[in-house]
């Protein structure tokens, strides 16, 4: 039951195809990113009902301009 | 529930565990989708709701069988199913071809003067004859509409019992029987409500009718303040396990045991183990007995002495407004304003919000956080959340917070334009429309820094800048 091809990851059917002067195209490639990571994540949660880790994970994990990661031990509670 | 195919092992699917399937070799015989993840509120009163159809599409293709387990439309509550997520749901169901479909024994919202109110948080419903024959009737609803067989969940619940309730095990029997629909039965539910005091599971097992279960939802969890939470952080404990071989061989019409973990688990979990879980999940797959006989319920259950319990709409507005922080209310439930499961609940839900809007309004909430930490965050959100209350599509949280961000315009420098891009992105995406977001200084370094979780530049370099957007895509750039 190999499924490769479908399995590469879910793409965002928000994206459009822009034709853009090759100077400026990086930006636009890094900005689609930007833009799919928002709207890949506005429905509902995961059924669970314990503790949401997702603000703890942005406020815990870190990396260095080098975009090494200097470590994540996620803190729960005060 | 007796004519349902055998699915086998799987997991609950994110698009981080997808590569749990890339390497599967057959260990994998369904996933189970939560297909709200893939609804937006649009803002548009005639179209209130859409559905990512590309999305949908793509997990058509998964060569797995596929269940649709809602979480967004609990049947627990005084509130019935409404309409338009019933036939977004069906809509799921169909294109994903679920041989069945199920929901939680919980409720989620609280129907007050002025229409409903969100609780932020999946809460438990009041355990009494009447609320078992109104979640019947729910469940009998959504069952009709989404046109396949419909299993309930078994809820968890950190609160204590209340005098006049039915035991957790009667209560699902109860509503399991009057709507005559299958149960998903989470052990890790039951056993959580054991560790925190309440039902023992194996108690809990014996009043329930054990032929009506089709499913088997497994997880892991962790201690928090002298509670087990059911937080789906990782991988079983051995102890479920030990209690799931010894629970399987009584489910004679199981046809699916599925794993259910976050994929904020992840950052301690790796692919790996959920692969060895995966494994793990077929030994007792292999326990069944198919078409044996399940054991008896025992007779002379305890009843619910309903005139010694709340009224259920009670129950409801007190625990919803406990939760979101407000007054109880003009009938509040003495049970609830001393019990210390509401403050870990109200704990939850606004962790559970705070998470919505770390995840959907991402960029802002890094800008927060790098100038000025949690406290930063923690300042805007409070102040936010006093006065707006929860919601339950991430969307629609990020969306409310990112216009709290914009007036409360606190003192850090382009914060209000990344929160400004932000809701044009996602207002964009939602209305298909064309928008233009200003930047006094180049947006893309700041943006980039954020995005990749590197601290923002100090300076930006000088200039107008505009992006451009069309559908939630950036279509262009431009200075000057």
């Amino acid at each position: 039951m190999k499924s490769a091809r479908a399995v590469s990851s879910f793409r965002s059917p928000h994206a459009v195809t822009v034709a853009v002067p090759v100077e400026v195209g990086n930006d636009i490639e890094k900005m689609h990113k930007i833009t799919r990571e928002i709207l890949g994540r506005l429905g509902c949660p995961g059924c669970h009902s314990g503790v949401d880790l997702r603000f703890v994970i942005e406020r815990d994990f870190r990396v260095n301009p080098a975009l090494e990661i200097e470590g994540f031990a996620p803190r729960i509670g005060p | 529930m007796h004519a349902l195919p055998d699915l086998g092992v799987g997991l609950v699917l994110w698009p981080e565990l997808m590569p749990v399937l890339a390497e599967d070799d057959g260990a994998i015989g369904v996933v189970e989708i939560e297909p709200e993840f893939f609804w937006f509120e649009t803002g548009n009163a005639q179209a209130p709701m859409r559905i990512d159809t590309g999305m949908v599409r793509q997990l058509a293709e998964l060569p797995q069988h596929k269940l649709v387990h809602g979480v967004a439309s609990p049947v627990g509550g005084s509130l019935a199913p409404d309409p338009q997520r019933l036939r977004l749901m069906r809509d799921v169901v169909q294109a994903l071809d679920a041989p069945w479909a199920s929901e939680h024994l919980s409720f989620n919202a609280v129907p007050v003067a002025g229409g409903p109110v969100d609780s932020g948080f999946l809460l438990p419903p009041l355990q009494t004859v009447a609320s078992a024959r109104q979640a019947a009737a729910n469940i009998r609803a959504m069952a009709q509409g989404l046109q396949v067989p419909f299993a309930v969940e078994n809820n968890v619940n950190y609160l204590r019992p209340v005098a006049g309730e039915l035991s957790d095990g009667a209560f699902i029997a109860e509503v399991a029987t009057q709507a005559d629909c299958g149960i998903l039965l989470d052990l890790h539910n039951l056993w959580t409500n054991q560790k925190n005091g309440r039902q023992p599971v194996r108690e809990a097992l014996a009043a329930l009718p054990l032929e009506r279960v089709c499913e088997l939802h497994m997880a892991g969890g962790f201690a928090h303040r002298g509670y087990w939470l059911d937080a789906h952080s990782g991988l079983v404990d051995e102890e479920l396990m030990r209690l799931a071989a010894e629970v399987v061989p009584a489910l004679p019409n199981l046809h699916a045991i599925v794993f259910e973990m976050l994929p904020t688990a992840l950052a301690h979990v790796g692919i790996a183990d959920v692969r060895r879980q995966i494994d793990r999940l077929h030994t007792l797959w292999a326990l069944r007995r198919p078409g044996a006989r399940a054991p008896q319920v025992a007779a002379g259950l305890a009843r619910s002495d309903d005139s010694a319990a709340p009224s259920p709409g009670d129950w409801e507005r007190t625990l919803g407004a406990l939760v979101r922080g407000d007054a109880p209310g003009a009938h509040p439930i003495a049970a609830l304003l001393a019990d210390p499961g509401v403050a870990l609940l109200r704990e939850l839900a606004s962790n559970a919000r705070a998470g919505q809007i770390a995840s959907a309004a991402r960029l802002t909430t890094r800008m927060l956080l790098a100038h000025g930490g949690e406290a930063a965050f923690r300042s805007v959100f409070e102040d936010y959340a006093a006065v707006q209350p929860p919601r339950q599509f991430a969307s629609s949280e990020a969306l409310g917070f990112l216009e709290h961000v914009q007036l409360a315009a606190p003192a850090i420098p382009q914060l209000a334009q990344v929160a400004m891009f932000e809701s044009a992105v996602i207002h964009s995406a939602l209305q298909g429309d064309a928008r233009v977001v200003a930047f006094d200084g180049d947006p893309v370094p700041l943006l980039t820094a954020l995005a990749e979780r590197r601290a923002p530049p100090a300076a930006q370099a000088p200039g107008r800048f505009a992006i451009e957007l069309q559908a939630g895509a950036v279509t262009a750039i431009r200075a000057g």
